[in-house]
């Protein structure tokens, strides 16, 4: 049986959780999604993810925020930043901390979805475990 | 003088001669050796003639651009680290260099002191990746001759086929000495070191 990767997506808007749901569901990939960062520390806590995807500006933790904690626990996890409050300053933080993408709202989900497939392939912790996804 | 180890060989391509001039004087004096062109083409062949552990290039320039110069850089030397100056920083252009893999992404003016900063760190990332790559490099080389070592070997404590049983047994002792150093170092896991290991003694 084709093993699904695990995807995480983290984003306090609805509409973009459920656009992404559905499409990378539609990609055979097994979804996670969270709406705030705390909840995504707790999904990573007890799930293995191939990547996560994040939204910069959430309510109680921010995205760069997050992605540092995520780095602390899990280096090798990929990781791509999505927003609709683009700046240098966080592109290129995103750079000097290695994230692997950083994509603006709107943006056009085959590109992102290229860009999981490119994170899965080039990461070194990509042999994951397969589960099917659970809609939060 | 003798030539600098890579990891302290500075590479520059800017335009612009006070800044090509300024990086040579500055990085000359902290014990860099200092390269310094005006264009992405004369940047890319300078690499090609020599190694370099850090880049610097500039990202508006006459001909190839910045990123172009990076992209081709990485093309031939992909350990070396590459960071991208600016005097016109964007959103655009800064997630073009994280997606090309830019060390950083500095702009203009900065104080030589946070370059300085960048640049030593970059040597040091530099060096890392260097003996990484070694390591990498002898673990291949280790476990191809592991792989060859089973059908060319007799089994331990018979004859050998080399010149005599000693020296056959000394090889097998030093392959068992590499593997324990392979398994203490974290690049073998338990079971790949018992499987080699049982290979070598069993000699099939």
């Amino acid at each position: 049986m084709e093993t699904k990767k695990r995807l995480l997506i983290v984003d306090d808007e609805l509409l973009i959780r459920d656009l992404l749901y559905d499409h990378f569901s539609s990609c055979n990939y097994a979804i996670s999604v969270a709406d705030n960062g705390k909840s995504a520390l707790a999904r990573l806590a007890s799930e293995e993810f191939a990547t996560v995807i994040l939204d910069l500006k959430m309510p109680d933790m921010d995205g760069l925020e997050l992605a540092a904690a995520i780095r602390e626990k899990q280096e090798a996890l990929p990781i791509i930043i999505i927003t609709g409050y683009p700046s240098v300053e966080s592109a290129v933080e995103a750079l000097r901390r290695r994230y692997f993408d950083y994509f603006v709202k709107p943006f056009n989900v085959k590109k992102l979805e290229k860009a999981v497939d490119a994170a899965i392939r080039e990461s070194p912790a990509a042999d994951h475990h397969a589960e099917e996804g659970q809609r939060a | 003088m003798p030539e600098q180890p890579c990891e302290h060989r500075i590479l520059v391509i800017d335009d612009e001669v006070f800044v090509r001039e300024l990086l040579e004087e500055y990085f000359d004096k902290l014990d860099y050796e200092v390269t310094t062109v005006d264009c992405g083409d004369a940047g890319i062949e300078a690499v090609h003639a020599s190694g370099f552990g850090v880049v610097l290039v500039d990202l508006k320039m006459p001909g190839k651009d910045g990123i172009e110069t990076l992209c081709e850089i990485r093309r031939i030397d992909p350990l070396c680290l590459i960071v991208i100056m600016t005097g016109y920083p964007t959103i655009d252009s800064s997630i073009e260099a994280l997606r090309a893999g830019a060390y950083d992404y500095i702009i203009k003016p900065f104080k030589l002191s946070e370059l300085r900063e960048v640049v030593d760190r970059a040597a040091h990332e530099y060096r890392l990746k260097v003996e990484i790559d070694r390591i990498q490099q002898n673990i291949e080389t280790v476990e191809g001759q592991l792989r060859t070592y089973p059908t060319s070997l007799p089994r331990a404590g018979t004859q050998t086929p080399l010149r005599d049983g000693r020296e056959g047994q000394g090889y097998i002792q030093a392959q068992l000495r590499e593997l324990d150093q392979l398994r203490n170092a974290g690049y073998l896991s338990d079971g790949d070191y018992e499987e080699k290991k049982g290979d070598l003694l069993s000699g099939g």
